[in-house]
């Protein structure tokens, strides 16, 4: 019967040391599907959250054409999401012809930017677009219709920030 | 065997337990997650120009140059735009119209409030002025001077199902002025017939269903052709 005993309770330890390393691994099993289920969830919800829109009206798109060297068009863009947007990593396309975040930008009173300027929901500004030296804008007259793509990224929160991307079809006015 | 099955016991209940607090976990995040996913879903405003005009050449502001002395009128009183010199019985031209009040006891000119910018094209407004239309009697009569603008007025109605913001949402005039929509809100010497509600109050909010009035002082006497509502990348747009 000691015998017995004795086996009987090396048997009732061992299987609570294993059924604690059982349980010590699936918690950690279930927290690293967990982190990985809200890390995704997180990087779709700011792709979702970043939203960026044309805000000007489509038939009547500023052109400039009376500076001396170079076309000039002007855009108001407005953060239509729910995230901070980074201004500086915004990406125009004038008829697929890439202009990065355009050659000045101003906010709606059209006061120039103060430093550091945090792009929040709601929020517009208003990009100028300058040809460069290849007259990409030459043809453009009173009511040419051009493409405009609109890439925009948001502010880093939480090791995730989101993207959006616009396409419109509008008219020019000089 | 009492003690195996006391071990059994406490093995299954130890797991038990693993079990509950990882699919708790597991509900949390499940949780969470389509608690983010809703949120960043809700519905894009929606909103129409239901009724937008240019008011051209119309008169904007009264300054009072002096407010007279012994006034009294037959009920409110009340301002209309005359012909120079004939201040106490001259044919009214145009639609203008504007009530004042008197104060203190020499009976002066108080406050002035447009009722009626009027709207005067064709008109030389340089050789009109202001006069008292139904006045029982004046000692001094009160002069005014007058500035006269293109006004555009724009009835807009949410017809979404999603409040919109007025503070972020913007107004653009031609394609290249931009105004912030509740500073366009707030104006105090509109007509009252041209508003659905009064203009006194702070618009922070347009509830669905909800139609307010856009007043815009152009600055000058060219009509404008467009006008654009911009929300959350919503574009409401008309021509005037």
């Amino acid at each position: 019967m000691a015998d017995g005993g004795v086996s009987t309770l090396i048997i009732l330890i061992a299987s609570l040391l294993i059924s604690g390393i059982a349980g010590i691994v699936l918690i950690e099993a279930w927290g690293d599907v967990a982190d990985a289920n809200q890390s995704s969830v997180k990087a779709r919800a700011a792709d979702i959250e970043t939203d960026v829109s044309f805000a000007g009206d489509p038939a009547m798109v500023p052109l400039d054409d009376s500076l001396m060297l170079a076309y000039e068009l002007t855009f108001i863009v407005q953060n239509s999401g729910s995230r901070v947007l980074d201004h500086t990593t915004l990406a125009l396309y004038v008829n697929g012809i890439a202009f990065g975040d355009g050659s000045d930008q101003k906010l709606a009173d059209g006061s120039a930017l103060p430093a550091g300027h945090k792009w929040g929901p709601g929020d517009i500004i208003v990009f100028k677009v300058t040809e460069s030296a290849n007259n990409e804008f030459s043809g453009f007259v009173d009511g040419t219709g051009i493409t405009l793509t609109i890439v925009a990224e948001s502010v880093v929160i939480a090791g995730h920030s989101g993207t959006d991307s616009e396409t419109y079809e509008v008219r020019l006015n000089v | 065997m009492g003690s195996v099955a006391a071990g059994a016991l406490v093995v299954g209940t130890s797991l038990l337990v693993v079990f509950a607090l990882a699919t708790q976990a597991l509900d949390y995040q499940l949780e969470s997650s389509l608690k983010e996913l809703e949120q960043a879903n809700e519905p894009p405003p929606s909103m129409r120009f239901t009724k937008v005009q240019n008011i051209e050449e119309a008169v904007v502001e009264i300054s009072i140059t002096n407010r007279g002395e012994g006034i009294s009128c037959a009920g409110t009183c009340q301002l209309r735009l005359g012909a120079t010199g004939a201040p106490t019985g001259p044919p009214s031209v145009g639609d203008f119209t504007a009530t004042f009040t008197i104060q203190g006891a020499i009976e002066e000119v108080d406050t002035v409030t447009i009722t009626n910018h009027g709207s005067y094209l064709y008109i030389t407004t340089s050789g009109l002025s202001l006069y008292i239309s139904n006045p029982s009697g004046v000692t001094i009569s009160p002069t005014f001077t007058f500035d006269v603008q293109t006004i555009v007025y724009a009835n807009v109605k949410n017809v979404g199902v999603t409040n919109i913001v007025t503070s972020e949402t913007w107004v653009i005039v031609n394609g290249d002025k931009i105004f912030q929509f509740d500073d366009l809100l707030n104006f105090e010497d509109g007509p009252t017939d041209q508003l659905t509600i009064n203009s006194s109050d702070p618009f922070p909010t347009m509830y669905p269903g909800e139609v307010f009035t856009i007043q815009h002082l152009t600055g000058g006497s060219i009509a404008k052709e467009r006008i654009t509502l911009v929300s959350a990348g919503v574009i409401a747009a008309s021509d005037i």
